[in-house]
Order: C-alpha cells, then structure tokens, then sequence
C-alpha cells in the first residue's frame, strides 16, 4: 500500500467516523443516565430516517433541511418515550432487564416500522437528487478526494459532537448529565431533576442516532435493517473506547471505521476482501476488546462488595 | 412390597402433578399422541406442516433449556446463539453430505466437540467481560458467525444455504420411505426432547445448579464460599452451547436444510424471548415460550388469512409480551399461571367465607 492509498483510506473513512460518533455518543449518554443500552436505538433511527423520506415525499416543496430536522424531532420523541413510558416504569429492573425492554421495542418496531412507510423504499426522489459531487484537495502533497455528503455528514458530526461536549461541560444540563452518571440517587437528593436529565438523554440520543440514519440511507434503498450494522459497530466502539468517561467511545468509533475500511482494501487483504471486511473487522475488535476489557481509555472498575 | 389398592381420587392426582417430571411427560405423551393420530388418520389430521410446526418448536426448545443455564442459573446474558446453533446444523450438513460415510453417532459428536470447544472460548470471554458488556460482545461474535455462513461458500453453499437429501439414522441405516422416516425422526425428538427436560431439571436442583444460582446472585459471595467462578461459568457456557449445538443437529437431520438468514440476530432475540417468557429457568415454561415465540405461525395461524398475509401481528405481540414480562412478572408465564390460580383458590376461600361465616 502506498501513503497515497492509506491517507486516501482515511479520507475515505471519515463519513463513516462521523455516522458512527453519532450513534456512539447517544449510547454513551443513555448508558451513563440509565446504566443501560439501548438496542432500539438503532430501530428509532430508522424510523427517523424512514420520516424524512416520508416528509421528502409528502411536501415535495419543502426543502430537505427541514424534512431532517423533522425526522430527528421523530426520533427524539420516540427516543423520549421509550425512555418516559417504559425504562422510567422499570426502575427495579436490572440493567439487563432493561436492555430486554429495549429489545422488545426493537421487535416491535422492526415491524412496525414497514407498515407504517408502506410505500416508501426507494431515497432519491425525483428533480431532488443528493448531491455526488466529489471534492477534490491536496494534503502533504497528495490528491486525496472525498464525496461531498461525506465531508458534510463529518463536519456535521463534528460540529454536533463539539456542541454536545461543551454542553456537557459548561451548561446546567451537562452538569445534571454527570451528576445523575455519577450517582443518581444523591444527585436527586441535591435537586437535580434526574428523569428531566434522563429523557433528555434517551431523546438525543435518539435525535443524532436519525441524523446519522439519514447519511447512511442517503441514496441508498431503505429497508428496516439500515441501521444494523452501525447499532453493533456503534456499541462495541463503546466497549472498545470504555464505557467510563463521555469521550472515550468517540475513540473507538474512530478506530473502528478505520480497521473496516482497511479491511476492505484488496491490496492488502487480497481480492476478496469486501466480502470478508465485516468478519475481519468483528474478529479484529474483539481480540481489542478482550485485550482492554475495560476499553482503551477506561479504568479499571472495582467493585464493592 | 405390599400391595396396597389406592383409590383414583383427587388427592391421588394431585401427588402426580408434584412429580416435577409430570409436566415433561405430559408434553411428551400430548407431541406423541399427535403424531399416533397422524399415522393413524394416514395423515388427515394433524397436518404434517402442523407436526413440523411442532418438530420446529421442540428443537429451538432444546436451544432453550440449554439457555436456562446461561440466563436463569448462571445469570449471564449472551446474544450468540444463533452461530452456535448454525454452527451445529452447518457442520452436521457438511458430514452428511461430503462424507457419507461417517455414522450419524459421530457426526453428533464431532459436532458436539466443535461446540464445546467453542462454548470454552465464549466462556473465557465471559470471565473478562461481564454484565451488559458481554451480550454486546457475544452480539458481535453472533455476527461473525453470520458472516462465515454467508460467505464461505466451500463450507456452508452461502446465502444459498445447505442441505441434506436423505434422514440420517432412518433412511440411510434403516432405508425407510421419507414419510415412514419422518414421522420416526419424530417420535425419536420427542424422546429426546423430554430426556433433555429431565437431565437438565435435574442438573438445575444439583449442586451444579446452585452454585450456578449463587454465582448469578453474587458474585463475590458465591466466590466466599468456595465456588470457582471459572468452573461454573465455564460450565454454563459448555452445557449452552452443547446444547445449541445439538438442536443445529437435530434441526439439519429433521428439516434438512438450513439457509444463514435463520441465523441472524432475530434468533438469538427470540430464544432469549421464549426463555424469558417461560420464567427463565422453567423447563415447561421454555417450552411453551418456544411454543409462543416459533409455533403458534406455523401450527395455527398458517391457515388464517389474517395472521398469514400480516406476520407482523403476532411479532408485534410477542415484542408486547417481552415488555410486559420483563417490567411486572419476571417469573415468566408460569409465575403467571401460578398468581392467577393462588388468586383462584383465594376467591374460592373468600366465597365460601362470605357463605358459612368463619370456623369457630
């Protein structure tokens, strides 16, 4: 592999860093609000996706922006009411009853969600095309390329994520969010209003999880499995990183996109490559994980008895 | 002994029903006695997709008892039990087909070691990953499985998926008809559907069993009092996927073929659906998850129209029923049947309070 093709790989990787960041930041937050994960997730951001194409439809005046924003309101909603309507109820629960509940959301709208966009399976949409420009830019002397969805869906990403940690950092919310991860019981007994906190954190997390839904549908077929393979990749990116601090996942979404698409390259794994790129990935980050069982950047837990 | 007349009264009845094997045999004498009228009505009724609907509930039954070590007793959560089970009917498929030669006894065996062997490697994981933690990787191990059916054609014939031409056992030793050899390989998995009931209750009330509840409780106490945490979750990870492993091959010999997309995540969803269902560590209760989960489609609702042009129905509910089991009786159906006839008998009680008055 030449510099020209590996700095071309991680040009090309950076859509998918970003698709994937979405996704891992909201599972970061609903796991340090409620100790949980949830598996509808990436279900919710279907049904958001699935939205903006319904909207895109309907109203074909309305410019995209707007069915996008549309479809993440969806999906903050529906996020939000997961988390209100059936996690709030199941506080005795244990973790991973908690995480069932969200996998009998996952059954339910795996179902559901065909039936409700009966119609709509094909993206594009006539006289509305996205855009496939490819941008074009020299770094250390090499000409690297990159779709423009792509760069837009990365900077987004970035921007979004930017966004959320200064949040966290500095607002009345971000310091709510990590009182309530630190411990919640006492951060209730100081007057934070933890299932505020926690909604809001189910429903972000669904809201960029649709945000990150619509670059991955973007000029593809949509069907209710768009989501799957960036749900698993977004939480085992969350294992790898570790689970414990709010940017360490972003670390592992970062690695992850970067081992898939080198996996993928023929040049270096052989012409069949593409059809083994998601095992190797898989295999790959498994043996990370097992070799950091408590993420790259996370500490080691101990627990009392 | 003396032999002693005991009346056929209630009491007699009742001291039956404690049998804890009661409710296994019941289910194997009820599956038997279905497909004696099948033979015997020369196949009018039940229908043989009816009795497959049945085969296809015993089977991922097996899947379950084998997962009641995992969820009920050693309280580990894992998502990658579709690979084994794709696992055990893949390489089962492979020996049947490739190599005629090897008894069906030995393809079960291999089959088993491949299991186990694996189940040891999921097992170590285990011990380095806990909680919530271990049903992302074990999801993710689900999937690499997925991509090995899917693309190693050589092994598997791909998306295509495998099959058998003839029953093993049945048709290759004995040479009996198709219909002959199915309605055998039948009775043959009902037989083993309960004997699997009885080893793995009883496993359950062993000491094996307990230490398995102890660990699940606490870790760190079970640890206290002498139990390996190594030993006893490795254990529940070999029994679970011997277990998988076995229904593959049960699966494969009885339906002869297997495509990948059986194999997705949605099955191991689903097990841990009928599981749960079930009361987790019920054995009757598993199968009548299972029964839930995979049968009442293909034994019931084929022939009605509604249920047949609209699957997301019956998905829909049992989704429904996950929630609801999860958040209010975690003790699964049984729990339920349990309150609802504690509840009966109180009613019973109050009434006849309400008319006698009370005992002086």
């Amino acid at each position: 592999m030449s510099i020209q093709e590996i700095l071309q790989t991680i040009v090309s990787s950076l859509p998918m860093i970003g698709r994937y960041a979405l996704v891992t930041i909201g599972i970061v937050l609903v796991f340090r609000t409620t100790a949980t994960t949830n598996f509808a997730q990436g279900l919710i951001a279907t049904f958001g996706t699935f939205v903006v194409t319904w909207a895109a439809f309907l109203w074909t005046a309305l410019p995209l922006w707007i069915c996008l924003l549309m479809g993440m309101l969806s999906a903050f909603l529906l996020g939000m009411f997961v988390d209100v309507g059936l996690i709030r109820k199941a506080r005795h629960v244990t973790p991973s009853g908690k995480q069932m509940i969200t996998m009998g959301v996952m059954m339910i709208l795996v179902n559901i969600t065909p039936l409700i966009f009966r119609d709509i399976t094909i993206w594009n949409r006539p006289g509305k095309a996205f855009s496939t420009a490819i941008y074009q830019f020299r770094l250390f002397g090499y000409n690297l390329n990159i779709t423009e969805m792509g760069l837009l869906c990365f900077v987004l990403a970035a921007l979004l994520l930017i966004l959320v940690f200064t949040a966290l950092k500095f607002t009345k919310w971000g310091l709510g969010v990590r009182a309530t991860a630190a411990n919640e019981s006492v951060a209730q007994m100081l007057g934070v209003n933890t299932r505020v906190i926690t909604a809001f954190s189910w429903a972000l997390a669904g809201a960029l999880a649709a945000l990150s839904g619509f670059f991955t549908g973007a000029g593809n077929a949509l069907n209710v499995g768009l989501m799957g393979n960036t749900q698993v990749f977004g939480f085992l990116a969350c294992v790898l990183g570790g689970f414990s601090s709010f940017p360490a996942p972003i670390l592992g979404a970062i690695i992850i996109p970067l081992i898939y698409n080198f996996a993928g390259n023929p040049n270096l794994l052989g012409p069949d490559a593409g059809m083994w790129q998601n095992l190797v990935t898989f295999v790959l980050v498994l043996l990370l994980i097992l070799a950091f069982p408590n993420g790259l950047l996370g500490k080691k837990y101990i627990k009392k008895v | 002994m003396q032999n002693t007349y005991t009346p056929f009264n209630g009491k007699r009845i009742r001291t039956l029903r404690q049998n804890p094997f009661f409710g296994f045999l019941l289910i194997g004498a009820l599956l038997l006695a279905l497909q004696l009228t099948a033979i015997l009505t020369g196949g009018a009724w039940p229908k043989s997709s009816m009795l497959n609907g049945f085969a296809t509930v015993m089977i991922y039954a097996i899947v379950g008892y084998g997962f009641t070590y995992l969820l009920g007793y050693a309280g580990l959560a894992s998502l990658g039990t579709a690979g084994f089970v794709g696992l055990g009917a893949y390489v089962t498929a492979y020996f049947l087909k490739s190599l005629p030669g090897v008894p069906y006894l030995a393809v079960i065996l291999i089959t088993l070691l491949v299991s186990l062997v694996l189940g040891l490697v999921v097992g170590f994981v285990s011990l380095r990953i806990e909680g919530i933690f271990l049903a992302i990787v074990t999801l993710g191990l689900s999937e690499i499985f997925y991509q090995i059916f899917n693309n190693w054609i050589a092994f598997t014939n791909g998306p295509n998926g495998a099959s058998v031409a003839k029953f093993p056992l049945f048709q290759t030793l004995m040479e009996m008809k198709t219909l002959g050899a199915r309605r055998s390989f039948f009775i043959l998995l009902v037989l083993i559907s309960v004997g699997l009931m009885m080893l793995t209750h009883n496993l359950g009330k062993s000491s094996t069993g307990r230490a398995m509840l102890a660990m699940k409780n606490s870790t760190s106490a079970a640890q206290a009092m002498g139990i390996s945490l190594l030993k006893y979750r490795l254990l529940a990870f070999l029994l679970s996927t011997a277990y998988a492993g076995f229904a593959g091959v049960l699966f494969m010999s009885y339906f002869k073929y297997s495509a990948p997309q059986n194999y997705t995540i949605l099955f191991s969803l689903n097990i841990l659906a009928a599981v749960l269902i079930g009361g987790s560590r019920n054995l009757v209760g598993t199968f009548l998850g299972c029964f839930i989960v995979f049968g009442i489609t293909p034994i019931f609702l084929q022939d009605i129209a509604l249920f047949r042009d609209n699957p997301w129905i019956i998905n829909v509910t049992i989704g429904a029923i996950i929630i609801i089991i999860v958040m209010f009786y975690r003790g699964g159906l049984m729990q339920l049947a349990g309150n609802f006839s504690t509840s009966l008998r109180k009613m019973g009680k109050n009434r006849r309070l309400y008319r006698y008055g009370e005992d002086d």
